[in-house]
């Protein structure tokens, strides 16, 4: 009975998203005046929360009787992740979706405010459209709260042990936090083409960026998690589900970029508008990439091809309806505005074209093997990593070379900063083959690159910072940024040493023996074995001595076996040190008593996730003080 | 730009991958029920000894799993393919495409699931067998028929849906 009671409310979420987007194009068509359309979204919100919890009790109460539940849980399950099962499913996963996106309208109608009543209402009714198909989505296609009648399951299959983790349990959630902001730019960029002109740029540049704020989040958490839980010691596998979400994230960048041009300057209109829809295209074609079973890749969802194909028509539509709508629009821009090579429009345009590009062959390599399937009659590839490093690397490296000198540029800029650009580019390049040739005593490409990526951003940063110190309005308006850009130094950073300075093994080793690598030396000393309510494990127990101080710790990587799905997980051990990471993965226990272990030290792993943090804390921070302080 | 351009080719983009993406999802949603025989064959296994269609000559239904160490969906079924061989039924391995080396360390590290190993390097039996990429799964009968060829990652809803009935019929 309950969970029908769900079911219900999730039809009622439909009705009303589907009346509110018809009466705010009816007022707009009729030209009548109706009421504040934005009410309508608390009831919405709290129907869709009202069905989410009811999901939730049905999980932790283990009601095996809806399919869904009994797909993803297990008596055994511990309750904390009883209640993160919840997304670890298709239809669940896409119901947190959608409350989420009611959350982003709510906290957007609280937080803004229109003087004509109308123009808010047109806003919202894009975020209603968006809502409406998916919510439709859910109750004809992907239903959580479809029945298992006439006979329930009695125990349920299990929830994927690879997600039985803590960073799965709050990556999703912030990801989608992330996607789902995207449908706020999207919709003020249609309701512009509607003229809707108060703030457009200024509420566009925000809310991408708060969204922006929690996609970096959720992709640096998905990093992580697979860092350490899927046991290889990789930290971005280029795996299609990571491009569908870094592609959004890219066109995200790009857009508030761009927004920033749109709203100081009033040029770029037509391009702000285009890159809101192409955001959230990008995370169509991604949710589609993902749920449609079309490409297999480790976060595999329900394959379901008749779902796909439903996905992929919503994303036809909307996409079809939101360029019809900058079709028919006429927004102009302010055709007085001249920029120089070296002005700060110029650059931004740079930067949103190379962010453009990469996001496109990102997706080209990833959607490749569908095309080539065709082609080649029905034969299969896959692109990794080679591709992907060749064609992105030079991309982020001028990226990030911009990147330092673009900040310190002016709006519209006379010729003559193209001396004072050309000066600080030998500069650059100069200190960073030097700081090279010191540090790592040779000269190689790769660490050059990296070292002027990093030192032309922290550069660019530290020089602005230090331009605006005297004025503390300034300095604070641009903190954010700042804090974002050194974050993406200190990714690129972790990025380039990780690649370049690891240290990997493979080794067979029986109890007592030892073996080295880096500067660190590894016992087996013991193996132990522990059970848990839902798998038991073996354990094998290194001590590990650091050589250069004498120091010793112990390591407990773990091969875990999961009954109930009758799969084998391996859980690696990780002892974090200030410079690096030291990593164990073991892979199997041989008869002969000895086990085979793969040991890594990665310095300097940890920036990469740092520099997310700090990417996001900024974008967070520019958010809030412009909220605060308007 | 022109706003033009602004239009056309960004929809132009989303439509042709979107063409390909309907093609492939009819493409993918064809029934694999087949019978076919095992074709002829020469080649080796992973240990360099030669092998050929009289691996399949025996009394009993048995699995071909193609996999490679290059394809990361072959280490997710790989725990369920270890059980499969704890209840005493016979796979025969399908390297493709694959490296010698590198396949032996992977059987030497996660354990081997399998009774023997064809070693295709250059993918010629598994053209015969219209193997579409890694990994697949076939059901072979007492008759050395193919019966059933599943696409994708193996598991237990899998196995319990389609296999387990073809078998007990």
């Amino acid at each position: 009975m309950i969970p029908e009671i769900g079911n219900v409310f999730l039809i009622f979420a439909f009705s009303i998203s589907v009346l509110s987007f018809l009466s705010a194009n009816y007022s707009y068509y009729a030209d009548t005046k109706i009421y504040d359309l934005s009410k309508n979204i608390f009831l919405v919100f709290f129907l869709l929360l009202a069905s989410f919890l009811i999901l939730e009790f049905s999980f932790l109460t283990d009601d095996f009787s809806v399919l869904y539940v009994a797909n993803n849980s297990n008596p055994n399950l511990p309750a904390y992740y009883k209640f993160s099962a919840l997304w670890g499913g298709h239809e669940g996963s896409l119901l947190l979706f959608v409350l989420i996106i009611s959350i982003w309208m709510m906290v957007f109608s609280l937080l803004s405010s229109y003087t004509k009543i109308e123009d808010k209402n047109l806003v919202l009714s894009f975020c209603y459209l968006v809502l409406l198909s998916l919510l439709g989505f859910i109750i004809f296609s992907s239903n959580p709260f479809e029945r298992l009648i006439p006979i329930a399951s009695m125990s349920g299959t299990d929830l994927n042990p690879l997600l039985q983790d803590f960073a799965f349990t709050i990556h999703p959630p912030i990801l989608y936090f992330g996607y789902a902001g995207l449908v706020i730019p999207f919709s003020l960029a249609l309701a512009r083409c509607f003229n809707v002109k108060e703030g457009w740029t200024m509420h566009i540049r925000n809310w991408t960026v708060l969204s922006w704020s929690f996609l970096t989040l959720g992709i640096a958490l998905g990093s992580w998690w697979a860092y350490y839980e899927l046991g290889w010691g990789g930290w971005w596998f280029w795996d299609p589900v990571e491009n569908s979400s870094l592609v959004p994230w890219l066109l995200a960048t790009a857009l508030f970029h761009s927004a920033v041009v749109s709203n100081s300057r009033k040029i770029f209109n037509n391009w702000t508008i285009l890159l809101s829809i192409l955001s959230i295209i990008g995370c169509f074609i991604g949710m589609f990439l993902v749920r449609s079973g079309i490409l297999t890749s480790v976060h595999s969802f329900a394959l379901d091809p008749e779902r796909g194909l439903i996905l992929l028509l919503i994303t036809l539509m909307i996409t079809l309806y939101s360029f019809f709508i900058f079709f028919k629009s006429d927004v102009s821009d302010n055709n007085s505005i001249n920029y120089s090579i070296v002005s700060k429009e110029y650059f931004l345009l740079i930067n949103n074209l190379f962010l453009v590009v990469l996001a496109v062959i990102i997706l080209f390599g990833t959607v490749y093997p569908i095309f080539y399937e065709i082609f080649s009659g029905g034969k299969t590839i896959s692109v990794g990593a080679p591709y992907f490093n060749l064609v992105t690397v030079p991309i982020a490296f001028f990226l990030a070379f911009f990147q330092g000198y673009g900040v310190l540029t002016k709006w519209s800029a006379s010729p003559n900063s193209i001396r004072t650009f050309s000066i600080t580019l030998i500069v650059i390049i100069f200190i960073s083959l030097t700081f090279s040739y010191l540090v790592f005593n040779y000269l190689s490409l790769f660490n050059v690159i990296g070292i002027i990526m990093v030192s032309s951003i922290i550069g660019g940063v530290i020089i602005s910072a230090l331009r605006t110190i005297d004025n503390k309005k300034l300095f604070f308006s641009a903190l954010g940024m700042n804090f974002a850009h050194i974050g993406i130094a200190v990714t690129i950073f972790g990025i380039g040493v990780v690649s370049s300075h690891s240290s990997s093994k493979e080794v067979i080793l029986e109890i007592g023996e030892s073996t080295t690598l880096s500067n660190y030396e590894f016992t087996l000393i013991a193996e132990d074995f522990k059970e848990e309510s839902n798998f038991y494990s073996q354990i094998a127990i290194f001590q590990v001595e650091n050589q250069n101080n004498g120091k010793t710790f112990d390591l407990k990587p773990e091969k875990a076996f999961y009954p109930s799905s009758r799969s084998i997980m391996t859980e690696s051990a990780i002892a974090i040190t200030p410079k690096e990471d030291v990593y164990i993965s073991l892979s199997e226990r041989l008869d002969s008593g000895e086990w085979i272990a793969k040991i890594q030290t990665k310095p300097f792993v940890r920036f990469i996730w740092l520099g997310a943090i700090l990417m996001c804390l900024g974008g967070i921070f520019s958010f809030s003080r412009r909220l605060l302080f308007r | 730009m022109k706003k033009i351009y602004l239009i056309i080719l960004p929809l132009a983009f989303v439509g042709i991958i979107s063409l390909f993406f309907v093609l492939n999802l009819n493409y993918e949603n064809e029934d694999i029920l087949i019978v076919s025989d095992i074709p002829d064959f020469k080649m080796t296994d992973l240990s360099g000894n030669k092998i050929d269609r009289s691996v399949f000559t025996d009394n009993e239904y048995k699995l071909i799993n193609v996999w490679a160490t290059w394809c990361i969906n072959c280490k997710l079924e790989h725990g369920f393919l270890m059980y499969l061989k704890q209840e005493n039924f016979k796979i025969i391995g399908l390297n493709y495409k694959d490296n010698i080396e590198k396949a032996n360390k992977w059987l030497v590290q996660f354990g081997n699931p399998y009774k023997k190993n064809i070693f295709d390097q250059k993918g010629e039996l598994g053209f015969e067998l219209g193997v579409a990429g890694a990994p697949e799964t076939y059901l072979v009968n007492k008759q050395n028929k193919i019966l059933y060829k599943h696409i994708g990652v193996m598991n237990e809803d899998i196995w319990n849906q389609k296999f387990l009935p073809l078998i007990n019929e």
